[in-house]
């Protein structure tokens, strides 16, 4: 009679630990997105200008230094900044500035965000700034576009044909 | 302060544990073994995983079919495989975590526990990162989801440089060489987890890995049942150009996603990197601190070697002799590593009570209890007994230990308590020597819960003494049936007085050694 009770008991604890395990294994159901949305991505990395242009060496500067190692040009390799700016439907939803990558700042400005935005036509409107913003816009992107609910839509930029496009 | 919190956690804790005794008895009690088990899990884990992986596809466009296939067309088997290595790795949180609180509830993470503790907290980095990785190579929905936020969470420390999630942007973006390694990262993850469960119990002496038998069998059953009730399945086929909705999360291993949704990676890897830092520093908030370390004595050491073999934490090497003595070997004690136990005492062949010094010189002794206290405690104990008792009850002592059942309030008319830092301490002469006097009629040995010795191995050790199995062994010539034993823990008053009831009623019934004589 014990030996019963005790599998029985044993039995009761082991359901318990299954129902825990089986249970919060998929349930409750999560929600990470609002249903009925679509998603705008911009993800572009993009290298600012050269802040300094490359200038050509002075002839005294190169006696030291062997002739194979030898360079006519001076290019310091720091990057100006890169700033985005994207509206949507005429209002701003990003305007930001990103230093370039790598320790002597001569890489890539890298952006990533991403936008939940309603299902429909929206007007999307990019400007990208290699340098300072005075200097005004580099590249542009101007287009209206349809999302359906859960569509993703990506902003990037195409480095061989050197434009911001839309996927 | 640290007491403060342990103590009613303990309570409540020792209370569940207690409920689990009857059922599994102590011996398979489930939260007695949860290392073990959680070491169980990771087997199960990895054979059911080396059986998904033949059936596996590694490629973008063939992983969820693969997987589809595997869950729908074998029959049983690969269904089975599938749901042993999702429910069995779920399992391995659930006691991996309660594992980790019971160690600090019982305060076993401090003092020479520091590595044991320490050598944790990767684990469950390992542990999360492989339960993760293999979501994402079933490429569905939930890896989708799972395998985005993941890049997202990384590229904030921006050490990738191009952000990980454009891999993910667009179904283009997804090559099978990032696939590989996503595989890759499933396979050696798990085995590193592997290597560090071994590190973590390096330093234990005589680890329990496995778990009893019944256990295992048990729980492989419930693995079984559950696997048939509820299959584990995929959610639809990942499709990066659509936004996951509905995610159903296995919350044992995703709970920080929807946090990451909510409050962003920077706040994320704030919590997850304060948090591990502060359990990985609790053994010394504060610190723990035991008495003196051991001490062997060289000139009456003998290099038996008992000592080695029965100290639970490896504190005591055997070493070549230098003092001329006709002994190969002789004991010597790392002093960082002992926890003044005393249960090299208890087993050193020298330890007993009969020599006829005041000063009872021992090959190992504990500088703050010396093994002279203990039968100076004992005798004092056994004159606080009075010769005849009225009625003829039976005059017990009992020894009690500084963690097991609190013997402090127990004494009355025919009961008197000697208490020392472990029941392993006593060496089984001492009931002999007892007994031999006549002043006491039984002898009750008490200590923590069995199975669960604060110093691991105080109550195991004590039991094979008793029953002969281990050196040194109580003699023959002691009547057993004047020997009994009653293992609980601190909350566990109740069941003491019970058991000296019982103890005096058998007592009462035994035949005295007149009578036995005659
Ligand atoms: C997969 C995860 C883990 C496995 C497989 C595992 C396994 C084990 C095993 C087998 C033991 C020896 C038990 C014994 O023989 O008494 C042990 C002890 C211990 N574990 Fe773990 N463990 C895991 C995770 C952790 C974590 C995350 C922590 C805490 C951060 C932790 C803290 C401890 C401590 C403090 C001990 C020492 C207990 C003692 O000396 O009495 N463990 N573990
Ligand atoms: S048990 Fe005693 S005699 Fe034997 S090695 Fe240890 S200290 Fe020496
Ligand atoms: S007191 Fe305990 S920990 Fe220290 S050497 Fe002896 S048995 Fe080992």
């Amino acid at each position: 009679m014990k030996r019963i009770l005790n599998i029985l008991g044993q039995g009761l604890a082991y359901l318990a630990f299954a129902l825990v395990i089986g249970y919060f294994s998929s349930q409750p159901t999560y929600h990470p997105f609002e249903a009925g949305q679509a998603l705008v991505k911009l993800s572009i990395s993009h290298a600012g200008q050269r802040k300094q242009a490359c200038t050509e060496r002075a002839v005294d500067h190169q006696r030291n230094i062997p002739t194979t190692a030898r360079k006519l040009m001076d290019c310091p390799r720091e990057r100006h900044p890169v700033t985005i700016k994207l509206m949507i439907d005429g209002k701003a939803v990003f305007d930001a500035t990103s230093k370039p990558s790598g320790l002597s700042n001569d890489g890539r400005s890298l952006f990533y965000h991403r936008f939940p935005v309603k299902s429909g036509t929206h007007e999307i409107k990019v400007q990208l700034f290699e340098a300072e913003i005075s200097q005004g816009a580099h590249y542009k992107f101007a287009q209206n576009i349809e999302l359906k609910a859960g569509d993703i839509a990506v902003v990037g930029f195409n480095p061989t044909a050197k434009a911001i496009f839309f996927k | 302060m640290l007491k403060n919190i342990q103590l009613p956690l303990q309570a409540v804790l020792l209370k569940f544990e207690g409920w689990f005794d009857n059922p599994f008895g102590p011996e398979w009690n489930p939260l007695r073994h949860l290392g073990a088990l959680s070491f169980f899990f990771f087997w199960v884990v990895a054979v059911s995983g080396v059986y998904v992986y033949i059936f596996f596809e590694t490629s973008v466009s063939g992983a969820f079919q693969s997987v589809e296939s595997l869950t729908h067309d074998q029959p049983y088997i690969g269904g089975i495989m599938r749901s042993f290595h999702r429910y069995a790795s779920d399992a391995m949180v659930v006691t991996t975590f309660i594992h980790l609180a019971r160690e600090f509830v019982m305060d076993r993470y401090r003092g020479v526990r520091w590595f044991t503790w320490f050598t944790g907290v990767p684990i469950i980095w390992l542990l999360y990162a492989s339960g993760i990785g293999g979501y994402w190579l079933v490429w569905d929905e939930l890896a989708q989801y799972l395998m985005i936020a993941s890049a997202e969470w990384l590229d904030w420390l921006s050490i990738f440089g191009e952000p990980l999630a454009n891999n993910f942007l667009t179904p283009e973006a997804f090559k099978d060489r990032m696939f590989s390694l996503l595989l890759f990262l499933h396979i050696a993850i798990p085995l590193f987890l592997l290597i560090a469960c071994f590190i973590h119990v390096v330093k234990i002496s005589r680890p329990r890995i496995n778990p009893p038998k019944g256990l295992a069998i048990g729980t492989l059953i419930m693995l079984t049942v559950l696997s048939l009730v509820k299959p584990a399945v995929s959610h639809g086929p990942a499709n990066l150009d659509k936004v996951v909705v509905n995610v159903e999360l296995d919350w044992f291993y995703a709970i920080a996603y929807p946090l990451f949704d909510m409050w962003g990676a920077g706040a994320l890897w704030l919590i997850a990197l304060t948090l591990s830092i502060f359990i990985a520093c609790l053994p010394w908030m504060p610190k723990l601190t035991f008495q003196e370390a051991a001490e062997v004595d060289n000139l009456n050491c003998n290099g038996c070697s008992r000592c080695y073999a029965d100290c639970p934490f490896g504190a005591v090497t055997m070493q070549p002799r230098t003092d001329g003595r006709p002994y190969p070997r002789i004991a010597q004690v790392d002093p960082d590593i002992c926890t003044s136990c005393g249960i090299c005492v208890g087993s050193c062949p020298t330890a007993t009570p009969f020599r006829s010094q005041e000063m009872l010189i021992t090959g190992i002794d504990l500088p703050h209890f010396r093994l002279t206290k203990l039968r100076a405690d004992t005798d004092a104990s056994l004159d606080r007994l009075p010769d005849v008792l009225p009625e003829g009850a039976p005059r017990i002592i009992i020894y009690g230990c500084d963690h097991g059942i609190d013997v402090d309030k127990i004494e009355s008319a025919n009961v008197v308590v000697t208490s020392l830092p472990c029941i392993g301490m006593l060496p089984p002469s001492f009931i002999d020597y007892i007994l031999m006097k006549e002043k006491a009629d039984g002898v009750l040995l008490t200590g923590c819960r069995e199975g669960d010795c604060y110093h691991r191995f105080g109550i195991h050790w004590t039991e094979q003494r008793l029953s002969g199995e281990r050196d040194p062994y109580l003699r023959k010539r002691v009547p057993k049936e004047r020997v009994w034993t009653c293992w609980g823990a601190v909350t566990d008053n109740a069941k003491l007085k019970q058991q000296i009831d019982d103890f005096s009623t058998h007592l009462k019934n035994l035949p005295t050694s007149q009578e036995a004589a005659e």
